[in-house]
């Protein structure tokens, strides 16, 4: 990061361009000196994170070895085990080998495929829905019922009424995470100005102008907060889902590890989904950050809606 | 009673070129029983001020004194109504809750505070609204509900933030009445804080004036007008004529001083 | 609440403004024509061969099948030992996650020093959790109760430290100015404030609860429960409206959980800005 150094206050200089220039390099100082400040703050958090994880590690260590146990192993094991068994692999691949990139691509696959088009359809249903009141009663005691059937309940019926895997997966995670993105959708597209929306009937906005440049901005928080709880039910559907009459997949390791009484790689496949968990999170947080820092929007809560 | 002695206060900020001197060399002394009004521009600190003496701030330079000893914290027996009434009430409480809120830190028997609860909000004139929530009151009604917590403290010193600069006019004449009545019943030491000189001059024992940041006082006059106060016939007074002006002079010469202060050192920042 | 009628002449709203009008505009008779329609949607589908009748039969023999499942003493066993697994597991989380979210928002460094563990933990689907636990002590009703804990804390934790923390400083600085302690004022003040926010966590929690229960139930291959009634349906494979039915009184009994919650809070949070604007 270039940072422009705070001048020693050169007096002909100032006195040469006049008083202008003395401002303008007071200003580039204090830009500096809040960069600064920034980056301090952030390497700051960044250590409070490493502290504190490395300080839970080290308690279940401790922990493990104090009161040993086969179904606990402490975390050291667990590590050694992930570098044996996965960190075999060429560096191009980030040195992970095929096996796990075999069961971590068939899950990422899974649960993208069926988030993106719960996402897609939630939001256009959402936007439809959103606008027209009376869609909205026609529809309502569906949506309420339709987002209190716990998907998992369906997987038995699903298993027989899809044969195919692939497609079975991507139709349970769509069911089930389409109902966050939707509610939002609607509570955000309803929350809108209505001054906002009939400017913009006044103005004679076209529809597309209307729809990208004025409802999703408008809506863009509460419909991102619906996002995160979506991706969240698409990962805890796939990792269930490949439970069940899967062949690969981080589900089916997982079960396929108990099965095998072995605990270590049982612990051990918890982590890719941990990661995978905490990715999209952090991924949602950024561009949701992001965006709605330009639009204008304040950063959002760490709130459950 | 009340004693400020070289009272200042600098707002630090992240980095050091935008700390703000909010105060400097602040002096006032207050006995007990008086209500001084303090006046002042938007942003001259009168908050910081009250904030400080309500042991709620730490003030950086100077000290202040409630009846011989030094404020470090929040002291006994000091009450506060503010501008933002609405955001003081606990909105789930009913209004006999709220004052009750106010004395339970006083531990006193269960009957006593019911009888000062009672009292307060009759000295007020809400008896009868005892059942109901803030938001079933009006702005108004509200703000009555935190003096009557304030009174119901019986504090050795009130303080008071501009407390009805967020009240339609008709409403404002009738709580600063209730607020002169009251503090002349209790012989209660009041500080008020506001931007409006009028009330300043109508309700104040003395007017001090406060002078753009980094503020000071500029200014202690006594209110010589008679104590029986009356909307109407008080403000065609000419002596209350005589001293709002003279206030109103003092602050826009002040006002006049800081903008050519200012202009001519562009470099110190300002707010 | 006036409803923002589009211009005249877009055919789609026009069919709609015609259905609308013919149900003379009255939201709950669209709500029931709704249901309906889809009903029969699904029934041709079904008698069509659109959706395999094998496994998935119409709502003619879905209903009154779900209908006799009421009567039948195992499914309501079942039911039974779902929702009291759903309640304590809730119980639990409940009383763990105020207790842990009001003392963290209220102590920033501690809330700082804490956030990266909840953060990592959060993601986590209990459901991963579960071969392990089921190795470590078995999978009874006990330990569900503890992975349906563990699993719905998350929202009320985050939505308590969240609220907690947010707790008007108005409000603080004034239970300061009369006399009261921290302690006290985290529970007279700061927690109160909290009380809608900490609702709405609970009631998202209510949901992940009962959903974490039947899949737990499902995905251990035990008998008990809603969960393990269903995998016996299905296992059997004889009885196919048992299973749609089974998905239905699931729905139905999720359906009333939520109303309840969300009717309990509109009447217990009468104060709260929120509803008092809604309402008006």
């Amino acid at each position: 990061m270039t940072a422009a150094p705070a001048p020693a206050p050169d007096t002909t200089a100032a006195a040469a361009t006049g008083p202008l220039s003395g401002a303008a390099t007071a200003v580039a100082a204090q830009r500096w000196s809040r960069r600064a400040g920034r980056a301090r703050r952030a390497t700051v958090a960044v250590l409070i994170w490493v502290a504190s994880l490395t300080a839970a590690g080290a308690a279940c260590e401790a922990a493990a070895r104090l009161a040993p146990s086969g179904f606990v192993p402490p975390p050291s094991m667990v590590a050694a085990w992930i570098r044996a068994t996965w960190l075999t692999g060429p560096p191009h691949h980030l040195y992970l080998n095929e096996d796990l990139l075999h069961h971590l691509g068939a899950s990422v696959g899974r649960m993208l495929t069926g988030w993106t088009a719960a996402v897609i359809l939630g939001i256009s249903l959402g936007i439809l829905l959103g606008r027209s009141p009376v869609a909205r009663d026609f529809v309502n005691p569906l949506v309420q019922f339709g987002r209190s059937v716990p998907p998992v309940v369906l997987i038995p019926v699903y298993y027989l009424l899809f044969p195919d895997a692939t497609i079975r997966h991507v139709v349970l995670i769509v069911t089930g995470a389409i109902w966050p993105v939707l509610l939002n959708t609607i509570t955000g597209v309803r929350g809108i100005d209505p001054a906002l929306l009939d400017t913009v009937r006044v103005l004679k906005v076209g529809p597309v102008r209307r729809l990208g440049g004025v409802l999703l901005p408008a809506a863009a928080p509460t419909i991102l907060t619906g996002l995160r709880i979506s991706l969240a039910i698409a990962l805890l559907l796939t990792v269930v889902s490949e439970m069940f009459g899967a062949t690969e997949g981080l589900g089916y390791a997982l079960l396929d590890a108990q099965q095998h009484f072995d605990t270590t790689a049982m612990w051990a496949w918890i982590v890719p989904i941990a990661v995978l968990g905490n990715l999209g999170h952090a991924a949602l947080n950024g561009l949701s950050r992001a965006g709605l820092a330009r639009h204008g929007h304040p950063d959002p809560h760490q709130l459950e809606r | 009673m009340l004693t400020l002695d070289t009272l200042a206060h600098t707002y630090r900020s992240r980095d050091r070129r935008r700390d703000h001197l909010a105060l400097d060399g602040v002096k006032l002394t207050m006995s007990a029983g008086e209500m001084v009004c303090l006046v002042g521009p938007s942003g001259c600190g009168k908050t910081t001020l009250l904030r400080a003496v309500a042991g709620l701030l730490r003030p950086t330079g100077g000290t202040i004194t409630l009846d011989g000893q030094p404020v470090t914290g929040v002291p006994d027996g000091v009450a506060m109504i503010a501008q933002n009434y609405a955001n003081t009430l606990l909105p789930w409480r009913t209004t006999t809750a709220n004052i009750a809120f106010g004395l339970r830190p006083q531990h006193l028997p269960r009957a006593e505070r019911r009888e000062r609860v009672a009292a307060a909000l009759a000295a007020v004139g809400l008896a009868d609204a005892g059942h109901k929530h803030p938001w079933q009151l009006s702005g108004g009604m509200q703000q009555r509900v935190a003096i009557a917590r304030a009174i119901a403290c019986r504090p050795r010193l009130l303080l008071a933030d501009e407390p009805f600069a967020s009240v339609d006019a008709q409403t404002r004449a009738d709580l600063e009445d209730l607020l002169l009545r009251v503090q002349r019943e209790h012989h209660m030491t009041v500080l008020l804080v506001t931007h409006d000189i009028d009330e300043a001059v109508y309700l104040g024992h003395r007017v001090a004036v406060l002078g753009p940041p980094p503020s000071s006082i500029i200014a202690d006059l006594p209110i010589d007008l008679p104590a029986d106060r009356d909307q109407i016939s008080t403000r065609e007074n000419p002596q209350f004529v005589a001293l709002r002006t003279e206030v109103a002079r003092l602050i826009r010469t002040s006002g006049q001083e800081a903008t050519t202060r200012n202009a001519a050192a562009p470099q110190r920042t300002g707010a | 609440m006036t409803s923002h009628t589009t211009a005249v002449g877009r055919p789609g709203h026009l069919a709609v403004a015609r259905l609308a009008g013919r149900t003379a505009s009255n939201p709950g008779l669209r709500g029931l024509s709704g249901v309906l329609i889809a009903l029969a949607a699904w029934e041709a589908a079904s008698r069509t061969g659109l959706l395999d009748a094998r496994f998935a039969p119409p709502p003619t023999l879905v209903l009154p099948r779900a209908a006799t499942l009421l009567t039948e003493p195992d499914l309501l066993d079942g039911l039974w030992l779902t929702v009291t697994t759903w309640l304590a597991g809730l119980a639990i989380a409940t009383a763990i996650a105020i207790s842990v979210g009001a003392v963290l928002g209220a102590t920033p460094a501690l809330e700082r020093a804490a956030r990266p563990l909840i953060e990592t933990a959060r993601p986590i689907p209990a459901v991963a959790l579960l071969p392990v636990v089921t190795l470590l002590a078995g999978m009874d009703a006990g330990n569900r109760t503890g992975l349906v804990a563990f699993a719905s804390s998350w929202p009320i934790l985050l939505n308590t430290i969240a609220g907690v923390r947010a707790c008007d400083p108005a409000l603080l600085d004034m239970a300061r100015l009369h006399g009261h302690r921290r302690t006290s004022i985290l529970a007279t003040v700061r927690l109160p404030a909290a009380a809608p926010l900490i609702a709405t966590g609970l009631r998202i929690s209510t949901a992940i609860a009962l959903i974490a229960t039947i899949s737990l139930e499902l995905v251990t291959g035990t008998d008990e429960g809603l969960g393990g009634y269903l995998a016996l349906v299905a296992a059997g494979g004889n009885d196919p409206a048992a299973a749609l039915g089974v998905t239905v009184l699931a729905g139905l009994l999720g359906l009333a959980i939520n109303s309840a919650t969300a009717a309990a809070e509109r009447r217990v949070f009468a104060w709260h800005p929120a509803h008092i604007r809604a309402a008006s």
